[in-house]
């Protein structure tokens, strides 16, 4: 009874035995957590965690079992587990993974630099209309590295790191897909923006020659520093001089400038224009037509437009675009070549003609420095991104790296302003509609003049708000008084700069004005501009030749995070892990 | 009895001995087996540890509206398959 009752159950036994699955869990048993220091000498945060990794119900079949009573066919374990202390090295570098770079390419540092006093300088902490920004925020202009200065806090500056010139993967012996891909990193970056992007995304300055200082540059920016020479806290940083040589391996400032200048000058007509060659145009110009043809309009008194960048700027622009577009996965470039759709020119410079959006308050020294403190309209266009990326910033004194720096890039202004540079002005003098001769003067900024207009014997009430100064000369003993109004440079240029461009102003505005004119001319200015309007307009004076200088700058709005708050999650960063120790268990 | 009969024990003895030692080697095997099986998943668990930690973050990175526990959830399932892969898991 015995017998059968076990030859009935023990195929049950073993059945139930045999067919617990074998499964493997594995557990990550708490949050990642700081043990102590969290920072590593590069700047990169460091956390810990620990895993349990457990197969239940492991068996093993035994061979020589089948022939003995006491083993059996299979050993079966129930846990079989190992434990891990795993160490997370989280960088701040977005693209590593992404394959272009040997693996010794990739590190989670930044190449820019900030002043010690940077955050603490109240300028920063403004919105583009001067109001107070959120705690922790700053706009941070960009600047050459001609401009830095121990003193200045209110830059960030770009760094040079050498690379080897190893700026993509090295294709392996027969690898004919890697070997057909391009070997320049300029081109490389270009691949990569249309890969993600369109076909027809047009890159800034991708005509010029690429450097080996940009390529390197582009390479530092996108995958952060070369391994090799990552900077440690207390690294010498070479701020009083510029890295030009390729063999020179120092870390110091970059200043390539390969300079960008876009000229635009053409018969621009209402309708059409002209290409600034044809012979169609240069008749218009020679012979004075276009003061007959209405929908044509001369060239020759209109500016001649330039944008003067630096291509360190266009660059670090393009990249934190491109790498926040891909974040976003949204085409940032696209959105900056192609912000005015009205114009068929895919060119960013058709933003200037936009309206100009505000008076700056305030700019920086790139703008208002010893030489160029006139700058006066300003055009912006503004990229908030959504998910932020985690910028890491070195922060020196100009002689080593103090610290790092960790920020959230919440949006980047790109700012156009204009800044006069010189203004020819002619005076036709005329006699019975005819003219007889003609009179031109030229001011250039910085060099005082003062032109004096006799306005006459009696005090002129209808230029009180201007510069009037009185003589008074005895003529046949009796006195007699007469007044000047005193223009300097200054008013002059001002002048210049409201009545220059005429033309681009638009048949409906020269309407409305010939119109609120016709009807209250006589209304005496009560404004300073006004009052010089009336008064240069009236004696025949008009503006021949204005010359202005565009500027670009680069403002970052950044988010000053504490590395505390740098985690797996957060955007942007890429984790290295490593097993510390290991322990192992079973039953 | 025929004489000499008592000759036979050694070889008697001597072939319990090798039937013994048959029997030992076997035994041994197994353990040995056993023991090298075991070393082996450790090694293998020990390897998934990275791998596992690694896809997690993959994941995350993929998909950044995903839980913690459906994360781990997911990085569960990709482990067991690679344990069947590797024939220890069974499906």
């Amino acid at each position: 009874m015995k017998k059968i009752l076990s030859m009935l159950l023990s195929p049950v036994l073993v059945t139930s035995l045999l067919y617990a699955k074998t499964m493997t869990d594995i557990n990550f048993t708490n949050v990642p957590y700081t043990d102590g220091v969290n920072e590593n000498a590069y700047g990169d945060k460091i956390m810990y965690q620990d895993v349990l990794i457990n197969t239940k119900d492991f068996k093993i079949d035994n061979f020589w079992g089948k022939f003995s009573d006491s083993a059996q066919n299979q050993s079966n374990f129930t846990n079989i587990s190992t434990a891990a202390n795993v160490k997370l090295t989280i960088e701040n570098s977005f693209t590593c993974k992404d394959g272009g770079l040997i693996a010794d390419g990739c590190s989670g540092q930044k190449p820019f630099l900030i002043n010690s006093g940077t955050l603490s300088n109240p300028d920063l902490k403004l919105d583009r209309l001067g109001a107070p920004l959120p705690a922790g925020e700053y706009r941070i202009p960009f600047d050459r590295a001609a401009n830095y200065n121990v003193a200045h806090d209110d830059a960030f500056y770009a760094l040079d790191i050498f690379r080897d010139a190893e700026y993509y993967k090295k294709p392996a012996a027969g690898d004919s897909v890697n070997s057909a891909k391009n070997k320049n990193f300029f081109a490389y970056i270009t691949a990569l923006l249309q890969d993600y992007f369109s076909k027809d995304t047009t890159i800034y300055g991708s005509d010029i020659s690429s450097p080996e200082a940009r390529d390197r540059y582009i390479a530092n920016i996108t995958f952060g520093l070369q391994k090799e020479y990552r900077i440690a806290k207390d690294d010498l940083i070479s701020t009083n001089e510029v890295n030009t040589a390729n063999s020179s391996k120092k870390i110091s400032l970059l200043d390539y400038n390969s300079q960008i200048i876009e000229n635009t000058t053409g018969c621009n007509g209402l309708f059409f224009s002209y290409d600034p060659d044809s012979l169609t145009c240069k008749s218009i110009n020679f012979f004075g037509l276009s003061q007959w043809m209405p929908f044509i309009n001369s060239t020759d008194s209109s500016p001649e437009l330039k944008v003067k960048s630096d291509s360190v700027l266009e660059d670090t622009e393009t990249t934190l675009l491109t790498l926040a577009g891909k974040l976003d996965k949204t085409n940032y470039i696209d959105a900056k070549t192609t912000l005015d759709p009205v114009t068929s020119k895919k060119s960013f410079i058709q933003e200037i003609f936009k309206p100009m959006s505000f008076m700056m308050s305030s700019m920086y020294r790139f703008f208002f420095g010893s030489n160029s403190s006139n700058l006066t309209e300003v055009v912006s266009a503004n990229f908030d991104f959504v998910n932020p990326m985690p910028l890491t910033f070195i922060e020196t004194d100009g002689i080593k790296a103090l610290n790092f720096v960790y920020f959230e890039l919440l949006g980047l202004e790109s700012i156009y302003g204009t800044e006069v540079e010189s203004c020819r002005v002619n005076q036709t003098k005329t006699f019975f509609f005819f003219p007889i001769g003609w009179d031109s003067k030229t001011f250039t900024k910085g060099v005082p003049t003062n032109t004096a207009f006799d306005v006459g014997n009696s005090y002129p009430d209808q230029y009180n708000e201007l510069n009037i100064t009185s003589t008074t000369s005895w003529f046949f003993f009796v006195p007699t008084t007469s007044y000047q109004v005193n223009i300097s440079t200054d008013d002059w240029l001002d002048w210049c700069k409201r009545n220059q461009g005429r033309q681009t102003k638009g048949l409906f505005a020269t309407f409305i004005d010939s119109f609120t004119s016709f009807i209250f001319s006589d209304v005496r200015n009560a404004t300073y501009d006004g009052q010089l309007d009336t008064l240069i307009t009236d004696n025949d004076w008009f503006v021949d030749v204005y010359k202005e200088k565009i500027n670009k700058e680069l403002i970052l709005h950044l988010k000053n995070i504490n590395i505390d708050s740098i985690n797996l999650t957060t955007n942007g960063t890429s984790t290295k892990f490593a097993i510390m120790k290991t322990s192992r268990g079973h039953k | 009895m025929r004489k000499g009969s008592a000759a036979i024990i050694p070889l008697f003895f001597a072939i319990m001995l090798l039937f013994w030692f048959i029997w030992f080697l076997g035994g041994e095997n197994d353990h040995l087996h056993q023991v090298n099986q075991l070393e082996n998943l450790q090694h293998t668990q020990e390897r998934l540890i990275i791998a596992a930690m690694r896809k997690k973050q993959e994941l995350r990175d993929a998909n950044t509206s995903l839980t913690d526990t459906q994360l781990d959830k997911k990085v569960n399932d990709y482990i067991h398959n690679i344990m069947i892969l590797n024939k220890i898991d069974e499906e």
